[in-house]
């Protein structure tokens, strides 16, 4: 089965026009039925009504028939009817009914004599065999409703009939008129549905158009006029996805131009010191150039390393596995890693601790975060200062604060130092640029709130402090 | 010939100093606009290799500064050629419309660094010929090489950078504190008599009579007759 074949009953135009016409064409059968259960019934009713009327009028006339007769048999010394009489079928030539043929009577003496019969009647056996009342008998293929009655005292016995199929043929006729115009109609009603559920559609299908007309790197809102109610808060929540995707999106061409700029200035230098090194005339000039590459390539690698670290810290796929963390533990394990840099810059590394701090995170995030911020401490301090990472705790909060007797950061570039590639004036060091935003975002990520001051030492300090839910939550 | 290289990024300065050297200019290199602003206060360029993104300062303001007459030591029509990694249209328009007369994207090739300096210098100098002539010399400066009569003429790099800059101002004296500025960079040891060594290997290589001593003023390089 293609794949269309199987879609299209999903449209929901097509379900509506299903749905609609089947329940109007189950509701108009049902009254069709109805109307002609009952039809039928009124119908029996009338006929069987007129059945008995007619026997009645039969038999009065009968007896007022036989009467007269006897009294001339009488004066003649006869005995009454000796034959039977047989009325014949209507001519043509005379008025009539073509339902006529359609009747039959029978008027019997109470000697069992078939008086007078119509010409479809048996002339030698009585219609039905049941004295008085309705009954239903299969006379040459054909049923006929009879009605017997018996003249009391005269003992005349009048059967009247009539075929069944008169019935059959008015019942039919009713129920054809009920069902043909809805047989009819159903098709006219089939389009006038698909025009309606169409022209309801087309606020749906014009955002459709919207939708696809939109181009992921600008995606404007879609506009709410002309929007039914139902699909107000779909469009609005599309709206409000669009937003989030553009920001995403724009970050994204930021970060990415960014990058591209600051790779730029390594790749440069990398080209030039190659290009000096093929030049130089002496040793000294080219093994100079080349130590420089190898500086050059150590510091694109870092770059790299850092917008790696960057990339895979994205809000959406870092950050979910989490679990309880002494933080001690994890700074100290830090500090080791970058034990060898400070003892090279003859700086002295300390840890206070105060307590048993404990907070829930994502631990080599957490490492991370730690690393960049020692790792920038030490590369900021001059040789023969100190770095110092203090933890205080207590019931409320956790707080860790990382301080150096570096330079500082002036407070009017507090704020630009968390943007990407941002190297502070004051910055006498290498680096890439993105160190706090690394820490910046796995400090976001972790519910914490990172702040600049000055330093006890004299130079940074950076505090980070933990919520207090974080320091009390284990993890279950 | 002096030039002012204004870079912050360590590498990559040290590296268009060396390759500059190594190409017989003299490269003055600050890591800062401040820096960069007290250099052109106080010393003559030739030309300036501008970077815009410095950690203190626009490069832009530097060049607005310079081309509004704001550093007295300098000729406020100093060529600049900058260099960025910012490669947009705009960036380069922006730039250009500063004042800069030239713009290269990083990374870059240092010999078209090299062409693209001695394009402006020449064009700032008033001419279009690559070669310089006079009389029977002729100098290019791209290949470094000088001819005397059809004859090529082996020169060090010091000596055909005074040659260059004694013919690119002909008929005008230099001192010889002017020729070492075009010799060394700041911080470079300049030898006691090294110019008046050049010039007499000159005189040995291309005849007695193209240079002329002005004693106690400098040397000089008539117009062509």
């Amino acid at each position: 089965m293609t794949r269309t074949a199987r879609a299209n009953p999903l449209s929901i135009r097509r379900r509506l026009l299903i749905t609609l016409l089947s329940v109007v064409a189950f509701s108009w059968l049902v009254t069709a039925l109805a109307v002609y259960l009952d039809s039928r019934h009124e119908i029996e009713e009338l006929f069987d009504a007129h059945l008995a009327q007619s026997a009645r009028v039969l038999l009065a006339m009968s007896e007022h028939e036989l009467a007269e007769q006897q009294i001339y048999q009488s004066m003649l010394g006869g005995d009454g009817f000796t034959q039977s009489v047989e009325i014949p079928y209507v001519d043509a030539r005379k008025p009539g009914h073509e339902y006529e043929d359609k009747l039959a009577f029978q008027v019997w003496t109470s000697d069992d004599h078939l008086a007078l019969h119509s010409a479809n009647a048996p002339s030698h056996q009585p219609l039905s065999s049941q004295a008085i009342g309705f009954s239903n008998q299969r006379i040459n293929d054909n049923v006929w409703r009879v009605f017997s009655l018996t003249g009391e005292p005269s003992g005349i016995r009048i059967l009247v009939a009539q075929s069944l199929e008169i019935r059959d043929e008015l019942i039919g006729a009713i129920s054809n008129r009920l069902l043909t115009p809805v047989l009819l109609s159903l098709p006219a009603l089939a389009l006038l549905i698909w025009y309606g559920i169409t022209h309801a559609m087309r606020p749906l299908l014009r955002l459709a158009e919207n939708v696809r007309n939109l181009e992921p790197g600008q995606l404007k809102p879609l506009p709410l006029e002309d929007i039914p109610d139902e699909s107000r808060p779909l469009v609005e929540s599309l709206n409000q996805l669009f937003g989030q995707l553009q920001h995403a999106f724009d970050n994204e061409r930021r970060f990415t131009a960014d990058a591209a700029h600051e790779l730029r200035t390594p790749l440069a230098a990398l080209k030039v010191q190659a290009q000096v090194a093929l030049g130089a005339s002496d040793d000294e000039a080219r093994q100079h150039a080349l130590r420089h590459i190898i500086q050059g390539v150590d510091r694109a690698t870092h770059l790299v390393e850092q917008l790696l670290t960057l990339a895979r810290l994205d809000p959406e796929n870092a950050l979910q596995d989490t679990s309880p963390l002494k933080l001690a533990d994890v700074c100290q394990e830090s500090l080791a890693e970058q034990a060898d840099m400070a003892r090279k810059k003859h700086i002295e590394l300390a840890l206070e601790s105060e307590g048993d701090a404990q907070i829930t995170g994502n631990r080599d995030a957490i490492h991370i975060m730690l690393r960049n911020l020692i790792d920038n401490a030490i590369r900021y301090t001059p040789e023969k200062g100190s770095v110092c990472i203090k933890i205080d705790c207590d019931e409320k909060d956790t707080r860790l604060t990382v301080s150096d007797s570096g330079p500082g950061i002036p407070a009017d570039e507090h704020a630009r130092v968390m943007e990407r590639f941002y190297r502070s004036s004051t910055a006498q060091a290498p680096g890439s640029g993105l160190g706090m935003s690394i820490v910046q975002r796995i400090v976001e990520g972790h519910g914490a709130t990172l702040t600049l001051g000055k330093s006890a030492l004299g130079g940074l300090a950076v505090s980070i402090d933990f919520p207090s839910s974080q320091t009390i939550a284990k993890e279950p | 010939m002096r030039l002012l290289l204004v870079e912050d990024d360590k590498l990559l300065g040290d590296g268009i100093q060396a390759g500059l050297s190594q190409a017989g200019y003299a490269v003055d290199w600050m890591e800062t606009g401040k820096a960069a602003e007290s250099a052109l206060r106080t010393e003559e360029y030739e030309l300036m290799i501008l970077d815009l993104g410095l950690p203190d300062r626009s490069g832009l303001e530097i060049l607005k500064r310079l081309r509004n007459r704001q550093f007295s030591a300098q000729d406020s029509e100093l060529p600049v050629l900058i260099l960025t990694a910012r490669d947009t249209v705009s960036d380069r328009i922006t730039g250009l419309d500063a004042g800069a007369d030239d713009y290269m994207i990083k990374p870059f090739d240092l010999d078209e660094l090299n062409a693209r300096i001695r394009a402006l210098t020449r064009r700032h100098h008033g001419r279009a010929n690559p070669l310089i002539r006079h009389n029977n010399l002729t100098l290019d400066p791209a290949a470094h090489t000088v001819t005397l009569d059809e004859q090529a003429v082996k020169l060090s790099r010091r000596e055909f950078a005074i040659l260059q800059l004694l013919l690119e101002s002909r008929g005008r004296v230099l001192s010889r504190r002017q020729l070492e500025e075009g010799l060394y960079a700041w911080g470079e040891e300049i030898e006691s008599n090294a110019v008046e060594v050049y010039i007499h290997h000159l005189r040995k290589k291309l005849g007695s009579g193209l240079i002329r001593t002005l004693r106690g003023v400098g040397y000089i390089i008539d117009k062509a007759s």
